[in-house]
């Protein structure tokens, strides 16, 4: 493998791993999806146009790569932090409390149905517009932006008001 | 009060709990390749003799089999597709003014036949057992077993999957063999599928048993070497029931419908 593979396979891992554990909500499977993604990308030999074609194009194999495994279907425990110990001196509170809001954030994150987390990510996490997320992940812009509006009115009931979503 | 913004809070959340570090060396190798591969033709194997099953669920809840709205089961070309949703869901979904997606996501598989990258059961949980009684120490999940014409030799399977969302039973006897697979949707709010066999099916027809209960049957367009192969669907409560007959004739399968006792499933 050439080092320029070597170099993506490492800027993008990240990436597409919170992608994929976002989308299926499981580990094990995130890092499976991940390593077919790259394997893929090695072997097709895709002469990209740019990196931000090289990154859309891993990240819609990624959606793909998902989708052909989607767990829309049984109910299993997600839980991705886990759980701390008790603060035992009051230094620890204010961390503690930091992490709590965290773990909420994201459990109400995964919560959302999969095609609104889908979006939701993509806009606040990987800063794509709407347009943008339309290409990736082949959906009308109206549906993206109309999907974007409902899973922020779950976060919003879910979280209360303390976030500023930024609405477009 | 100063708000937070949302980008930063979730950016800061995910990157505080997750971080995921490649290996090239792993990602280039054959052997673990063949082995993601193998992991995901697993978990697409619901049950390997019998149709394959494309599921799709909405939400999840305990729901009692009598809330149970619309639980249309119907023959296709190539097998069955079923739907059911109960009626506080669909209110929801369509109070929250989600009734597009949710009917296009509901009716996508039932109205269109099957998506190949749709929906497959996944996260197998699956326990395997190798006789009933092995099986009745352990599970909890109603199995009612019918009467099966006794052969020289017999082979017996039962996987559980999850929990108490699926089983399936398989017996072979001699060069027969029956299979049931049994579908809990208690815990869904909605679902649609389609069970599908490769080679059509045909003959479509409905058989009602003494006590009521209506089966749709249809026959495969395989041609056995055992005989005939039938299938059986019927929906009793939040459950789905579905078989396969191999190699029995049409009486003999309609007698085993006649010996299963469905209330289990009510």
């Amino acid at each position: 493998m050439d080092n320029k593979k070597e170099e993506a396979i490492e800027q993008y891992a990240d990436t597409l791993y919170k992608l994929a554990f976002l989308r299926l909500k499981n580990r094990e499977d995130a890092e499976d999806v991940v390593q077919e993604v790259f394997y893929k990308y090695i072997k097709a030999n895709m002469q990209f146009e740019s990196t931000e074609h090289e990154k859309a194009w891993l990240i819609q194999v990624t959606l793909n790569q998902c989708r052909s495994l989607w767990r829309a279907g049984w109910n299993k425990k997600v839980d991705i932090l886990p759980e701390q110990e008790a603060c035992t001196s009051p230094g620890m509170e204010q961390a503690y409390l930091v992490k709590e809001r965290e773990r909420k954030l994201l459990r109400e994150i995964l919560k959302l149905p999969g095609k609104y987390r889908e979006v939701i990510h993509l806009f606040y996490y990987e800063n794509y517009s709407v347009k943008e997320i339309a290409m990736l992940t082949g959906r009308k812009e109206n549906t993206v932006t109309s999907q974007l509006s409902r899973g922020r009115a779950l976060l919003k009931k879910a979280l209360g008001e303390a976030y500023d979503y930024e609405e477009i | 009060m100063i708000m937070r913004k949302f980008r930063e809070a979730y950016r800061e959340a995910l990157d505080n709990s997750i971080r995921y570090t490649a290996c090239c060396q792993k990602i280039q190798d054959e052997a673990e390749h063949r082995d993601r591969v193998g992991r995901r033709r697993r978990k697409k194997a619901v049950s390997a003799a019998a149709g394959f099953f494309v599921l799709l669920i909405c939400g999840f809840t305990t729901v009692k089999a009598a809330n149970y709205i619309c639980n249309r089961i119907s023959i296709t070309d190539f097998g069955f597709k079923s739907s059911a949703v109960t009626a506080e869901s669909l209110q929801e979904q369509l109070a929250a003014g989600e009734e597009a997606d949710f009917l296009e996501e509901w009716t996508e598989v039932t109205e269109k036949g099957i998506k190949a990258d749709r929906v497959v059961i996944e996260e197998i949980q699956e326990r395997t057992y190798t006789s009933y009684e092995a099986f009745k120490r352990q599970e909890t999940f109603p199995l009612a077993i019918p009467e099966i014409p006794k052969g020289q030799a017999e082979d017996i399977h039962i996987w559980v999957t999850g929990e108490n969302e699926a089983l399936t039973f398989w017996k072979k006897t001699d060069n027969k063999e029956v299979i049931l697979d049994i579908w809990n949707f208690g815990k869904s709010e909605a679902h649609a599928g389609s069970r599908n066999y490769s080679d059509g099916v045909t003959n479509e027809r409905s058989y009602t048993t003494k006590d009521g209960r209506n089966y749709l049957v249809v026959d495969s367009k395989a041609q056995e070497a055992a005989g005939i192969r039938i299938h059986t669907v019927i929906a009793v409560g939040a459950y789905e029931i579905y078989g396969d007959y191999i190699g029995y004739t049409e009486e003999q399968v309609y007698e085993m419908l006649e010996s299963m006792d469905l209330s289990l499933y009510e």
